[in-house]
């Protein structure tokens, strides 16, 4: 018979349950949504927006992000299991139980509405709730499994930050907060449809319809061609709108052509498409944090 | 200065979203996984949004 004693204090089982839960917060993710929601408070507030707001914010923010990633691991129990990238993941090897990744999930995202409601506002605490609603149902439940248009439509949920950023700091969602928005948006489908080259036999035995799947690599490039082209304009046009200055335009324009160069690029190499991925992630960093510099440089 | 990264940006953002409609239009019949209204609507959706967006830097 095993002592009560020896089962309470055995610090591996201790780790282990904390390190799943970590896990299915998928903090890796909400590094990049953090990335975008400080510069756009930077933005709002014409400045550094004071610890204790920054704080606040970005707290309920990876809240918000942590609930929404794991309410989506239950829906995607299923498809996780089959795919190479997704199968170690906590649910599919059976390391906790549906009903309590769904509850973790809930209760995380709760958290984060209230967090931000106490600490910052109504509104940035609404947008935030909208983020992890449209990404679980939206995105997840509508789209995922049924459009080559799921990555498009659904990014939106992971442009919603900068909106919560700029809400935490002026109460309001501005023009400039819908341009970081866009260009999150803009910049999603070519990130994740290189992710999806990558995985295409993944995403394939999955059933799932990732663009690279249904048209073929190609096909897929040249859209990524399009979405890029836009989103260097929008980059641009967060310039022309007023609150960033000629730091931001030199590294919006830099950091944009490589941005598109590396996408014509990869129409002929697809197997660099994990390097892209990687640099996709820099290029959107640079983007944002140079509109933080140049903010708090300038101003 | 900023007129002209204003234009600039424009131009770049409206030749991004004919490209984009271009080719998920003419693939359409390919791509589609969906139907033809629910299609379009998803298409045409993000090209609209976008383009009030524009328009209103333009007004701002």
């Amino acid at each position: 018979m095993t002592s009560p004693a020896v089962r309470i204090t055995n610090p591996r089982t201790d780790t282990s349950v904390v390190k799943t839960y970590v896990e299915l917060m998928k903090l890796r993710i909400i590094e990049l949504l953090l990335i975008t929601t400080l510069p756009a408070m930077v933005a709002a507030a014409g400045g550094w927006p004071g610890w204790r707001l920054a704080f606040a914010t970005l707290l309920g923010g990876t809240l918000s992000s942590a609930g929404a990633n794991a309410i989506n691991q239950v829906i995607d129990a299923e498809t996780d299991a089959l795919m190479g990238r997704t199968r170690g993941r906590p649910l599919p090897t059976g390391r906790v139980s549906k009903q309590a990744v769904l509850t973790f999930g809930v209760v995380l995202g709760a958290a984060g509405f209230f967090w931000l409601w106490a600490t910052t506002n109504l509104l940035a605490a609404v947008l935030s709730t909208v983020g992890l609603l449209s990404y679980v149902f939206i995105y997840s439940l509508l789209l995922k499994r049924s459009t080559t248009q799921n990555i498009v439509i659904g990014g939106a949920a992971g442009a919603v930050p900068a909106l919560v950023g700029w809400a935490a700091v002026t109460n309001s969602v501005e023009l400039p907060a819908w341009i970081m928005f866009a260009i999150i948006f803009f910049w999603t489908p070519p990130h994740f449809w290189a992710l999806a080259v990558r995985y295409q036999r993944d995403y394939e035995r999955a059933g799932i319809p990732m663009l690279p799947v249904v048209v073929g690599e190609r096909r897929a490039m040249d859209h990524m061609v399009a979405y890029t082209i836009a989103l260097i304009g929008v980059t641009l046009l967060l310039y022309a709108t007023g609150p960033v200055g000629w730091i931001y335009l030199l590294f919006a324009v830099t950091a944009g052509v490589g941005f598109f160069l590396g996408t014509w690029a990869l129409r002929d190499h697809p197997e660099a498409a994990m390097k892209y991925f990687t640099y996709s992630n820099v290029y959107l960093s640079i983007i944002f944090i140079a509109i933080a510099a140049d903010v708090l440089i300038l101003s | 200065m900023r007129d002209a990264v204003l234009i600039v940006g424009t131009v770049l953002v409206a030749l991004g979203l004919v490209l984009i409609l271009w080719r998920e239009l003419s693939g359409a019949a390919e791509r589609r996984k969906t139907g033809a209204l629910r299609d379009i609507f998803e298409v045409l959706l993000p090209v609209v949004a976008t383009t009030a967006l524009v328009v209103w830097v333009w007004v701002v």
